[in-house]
C-alpha cells in the first residue's frame, strides 16, 4: 500500500508533537529542584552499590576483624558490630539489598497490579466487580499482621521476604490502573482498533498499557519507597534473612545490642541516614512525576 | 439513605467476613511444623498423649467439621489455650489491646490533626515557601523509618539527656501509692513513643490532604466563592476544607480502625506490652492461637470499618450511592 503525501505528513507530525511533549515533560521535571535532588541522591546510592564492592578490600562477612563493637577508626570508619565485622562494609552491601528489594517487588507489583487491573476495567461486568471485591478485601487487611504470617508459612529467606511484600502491596497499583483504563477505553483509537477487529489482548497490550503506563509511573516510583520501608520494618522485628544483611537488620541487632544506651551512634546512624537517603529520594522522584501528571500540582 | 444502598453494603461486607475468615482457618492448616509438639512435648511424644491431644484440639475430626467448630469459636471469641502462655488467648490479648489503645488513642489522632492542618496550611500557600519548607520535610519524615526516628529521639533525650525513661510503660517493680502517681509515671513513659509514632503517621496525612486541598481549589464552586467576594480565609474553611475532608474521611476512620492492632516497631522498641509486640513474639515463638485470634480480630475490625467507611462515605457524597 502506498501511503498517500498526506499520511506520511501527519505520521511525521506525530513524530514531532510525541517528541515535543516527552522534551517538555523531561524540562518539566528537571525545573522542579526536589525531583532533581532526589535523582542526585538516587544516582549517589547506585553508584554506591555498584562501584562499592569493587573498591572495598575487606570482607565484611568476616568475624572478629576488629574488636565487639570496636569504635570507629582511622581504616575502619564505621567501627565495627557486635561479632567484630565491619559496619561500613555492612551498610555498602545494603545498598545492594534494599535496591534489589525495593525494585523486584515493584516488578512483582506492577505484574499483578496492571494486569488485574487492565482486565478488570476493561471487560467490566462481573469480571470487574470479582477483581475489585478481591482488591478491596486484599487492601484492607493490614499489611504487617498478613506479613508475619505468610513469612511463618513460606519461610523467611530473601526471595520469599520479596515475593511476600510483592502480594501484599499491589491493590493501590491495581485500583489506579484500573481507573485509569477506564477512562482510556472510552478513546477513539481503542474504539477504531475494536471496529477494525483486534483482538481484546492486542488492544489491551498495544493501546492502554503504553498509555495507562506513564499515568502510574509516580505510584510505580513510590511503591519501590513503600518495598524499602516495609523490608526494614519487617528485618527491625525480626523477619529476614540473615544471610543477606539489609539496613533493616543492622538497625535491628544495634537496638539488641544495646547500642542506643552505650552509645554506640555507628550501629545505626549511617544504616538510618542511607535508609532515609534512599527511601526520600524515591520519594521526591515520584511526587515529582505527580507534578507532571496533575497540572493542578504544580505552582500557579 | 437508601435501604438498598445499606443493605447492599452489608451484603458485601458478610461475602468479605466469610472469605477473610476463611482464609484465617486455610493458612493455619499450612502452618509448617508440629503443633501438638508445641503444646507439650512430653505428652505429644507418647502416642496415646498425641490421640488425646488431637482430640482436646479437634484435629481428629475431618477437616469441615474442623472448620464448622473454628466458624463456631471464632464467633464466641473462644480462641482457645495459648501454646506459650498456657492461658486462654481472650484473657492475653484483652490486656494487649488495652495497652495499644493508651498508645494509639494518644498518638494517632494527635498524628492525623498534624497532617490535616499542616496539609491545610502548605496547599493555602500553594508554591510559595511556607508550602515548600512544610511539604519537603513531610516528605523526608514521610521517608523516615519510625523506629529509627524513635531510637534518635530515645538516644538524645533518652540516654544523653535523661529526661525520658528508656523502655516499658510504667516503672517495673514500681510500687504506686495511689492512681495519680500511676497515671503520672504512665505520662511520662508515653512521651517518646506518643512522639515518633505521630510523627509515623502525620506525613503522610499532610500529603494526602494538601493534594486534596489543591484538587478543590480549582474546582468551579470556588472560584464562585472568590468571585462572591469572600474573604480568602472564608474560602478554604467554608467551601475548600470540607470537600477535600471528603476523600481522606475514610483514611481516617480506617487508621482509628486498627488502632487497637498497636505501631508494631514502635512497641518493640521501647517494649511496650501491646498487641504489635504479642503479635510479632508469637510468630517467633510460633505461638499459633495468639496469631490466629489476633488476625481474626484484626479482620472484624477492618471489615465493620469498611462498611462504616461505605456507609458514611455514600451519606456524605451523594454520587457514590446513586452512581
Amino acid at each position: 500500500m502506498v501511503e498517500t503525501q498526506d499520511v506520511q505528513n501527519l505520521r511525521q507530525r506525530e513524530k514531532e508533537l510525541k517528541k515535543k511533549k516527552i522534551y517538555n515533560n523531561v524540562k518539566l521535571f528537571f525545573s522542579n529542584k526536589r525531583a532533581v535532588f532526589g535523582v542526585l541522591l538516587l544516582g549517589l546510592f547506585i553508584a554506591m552499590s555498584a562501584l562499592g564492592p569493587i573498591f572495598y578490600e575487606y570482607d565484611h562477612f568476616k568475624y572478629f576483624l576488629g574488636p565487639r563493637i570496636g569504635m570507629p577508626t582511622e581504616e575502619f570508619k564505621l567501627g565495627f558490630d557486635e561479632m567484630g565485622r565491619d559496619v561500613f562494609g555492612a551498610v555498602i552491601y545494603g545498598t545492594r539489598a534494599s535496591l534489589a528489594i525495593g525494585l523486584s517487588v515493584t516488578l512483582i507489583v506492577v505484574l499483578i497490579g496492571s494486569t488485574l487491573g487492565i482486565v478488570s476495567g476493561y471487560f467490566g461486568g462481573i469480571t470487574d466487580i470479582i477483581i475489585m471485591r478481591i482488591t478491596e478485601v486484599v487492601s484492607i487487611i493490614p499489611t504487617i499482621p498478613l506479613i508475619l504470617t505468610l513469612s511463618v508459612i513460606i519461610g523467611q529467606s530473601f526471595s520469599n521476604i520479596i515475593i511476600i511484600l510483592g502480594v501484599t502491596s499491589w491493590t493501590g497499583t491495581c485500583k489506579l490502573v484500573r481507573s485509569q483504563t477506564l477512562s482510556i477505553k472510552q478513546r477513539n483509537y481503542v474504539e477504531r482498533a475494536k471496529s477494525i477487529g483486534a483482538s481484546d489482548a492486542y488492544i489491551m497490550v498495544k493501546h492502554i498499557l503504553p498509555n495507562v503506563f506513564p499515568l502510574i509511573f509516580s505510584n510505580i516510583i513510590l511503591t519501590v519507597q513503600g518495598a524499602i520501608m516495609s523490608e526494614s520494618t519487617l528485618a527491625f522485628l525480626g523477619v529476614g534473612d540473615p544471610n543477606i544483611p539489609t539496613w533493616g537488620q543492622l538497625l535491628r541487632s544495634a537496638r539488641e545490642q544495646g547500642a542506643i544506651t552505650t552509645g554506640s551512634w555507628w550501629l545505626f546512624i549511617p544504616a538510618g541516614i542511607c535508609l532515609v537517603g534512599l527511601a526520600s529520594s524515591f520519594v521526591f522522584i515520584g511526587y515529582g512525576f505527580d507534578e507532571i501528571n496533575n497540572p493542578k500540582l504544580r505552582r500557579r | 439513605m437508601s435501604i438498598r444502598f445499606i443493605l447492599n453494603r452489608l451484603f458485601y461486607t458478610f461475602i468479605m467476613f466469610i472469605f477473610v475468615v476463611t482464609l484465617n482457618f486455610a493458612l493455619f492448616r499450612l502452618m509448617p511444623g508440629d503443633p501438638l509438639t508445641m503444646v507439650s512435648k512430653e505428652v505429644a511424644s507418647s502416642p496415646e498423649g498425641r490421640a488425646t491431644l488431637e482430640h482436646l484440639y479437634g484435629l481428629d475430626k475431618p477437616m469441615f467439621q474442623q472448620y464448622i467448630d473454628y466458624l463456631k469459636s471464632m464467633t464466641t471469641f473462644d480462641f482457645g489455650i495459648s501454646f506459650h502462655y498456657k492461658q486462654p488467648v481472650i484473657n492475653i490479648l484483652g490486656d494487649k489491646i488495652k495497652n495499644s489503645l493508651i498508645l494509639g488513642i494518644a498518638a494517632v489522632p494527635l498524628g492525623i490533626a498534624i497532617g490535616i492542618i499542616g496539609g491545610i496550611i502548605a496547599s493555602s500557600r500553594h508554591g510559595k515557601k511556607t508550602d515548600v519548607i512544610i511539604t519537603t520535610s513531610s516528605m523526608i519524615i514521610y521517608a523516615i523509618p519510625t523506629f529509627w526516628f524513635a531510637m534518635i529521639l530515645l538516644m538524645i533525650f533518652g540516654v544523653k539527656l535523661g529526661w525520658v525513661p528508656i523502655n516499658s510503660m510504667v516503672t517495673p517493680g514500681a510500687n504506686f501509692l495511689n492512681n495519680m502517681e500511676y497515671i503520672k509515671d504512665l505520662l511520662h513513659h508515653l512521651i517518646v513513643p506518643v512522639i515518633s509514632y505521630s510523627v509515623a503517621i502525620f506525613g503522610s496525612y499532610l500529603l494526602i490532604m494538601r493534594g486534596a486541598m489543591i484538587d478543590v481549589f480549582t474546582e468551579d464552586y470556588v472560584l464562585t466563592a472568590r468571585a462572591k467576594g469572600l474573604k480568602e480565609k472564608q474560602v478554604i474553611m467554608r467551601h475548600v476544607v470540607p470537600n477535600a475532608l471528603l476523600p481522606i474521611s475514610t483514611t481516617v476512620i480506617y487508621s482509628l480502625a486498627i488502632i487497637f492492632t498497636g505501631a508494631f516497631s514502635i512497641e518493640v522498641l521501647f517494649s511496650w506490652p501491646g498487641m504489635g509486640k504479642l503479635m510479632v513474639e508469637s510468630v517467633n515463638r510460633r505461638d499459633y492461637p495468639i496469631m490466629q485470634a489476633s488476625n481474626y480480630l484484626i479482620a472484624v475490625a477492618v471489615i465493620l470499618a469498611n462498611f462504616i467507611m461505605d456507609v458514611v462515605y455514600g451519606y456524605l457524597d451523594p454520587r457514590i450511592r446513586i452512581g
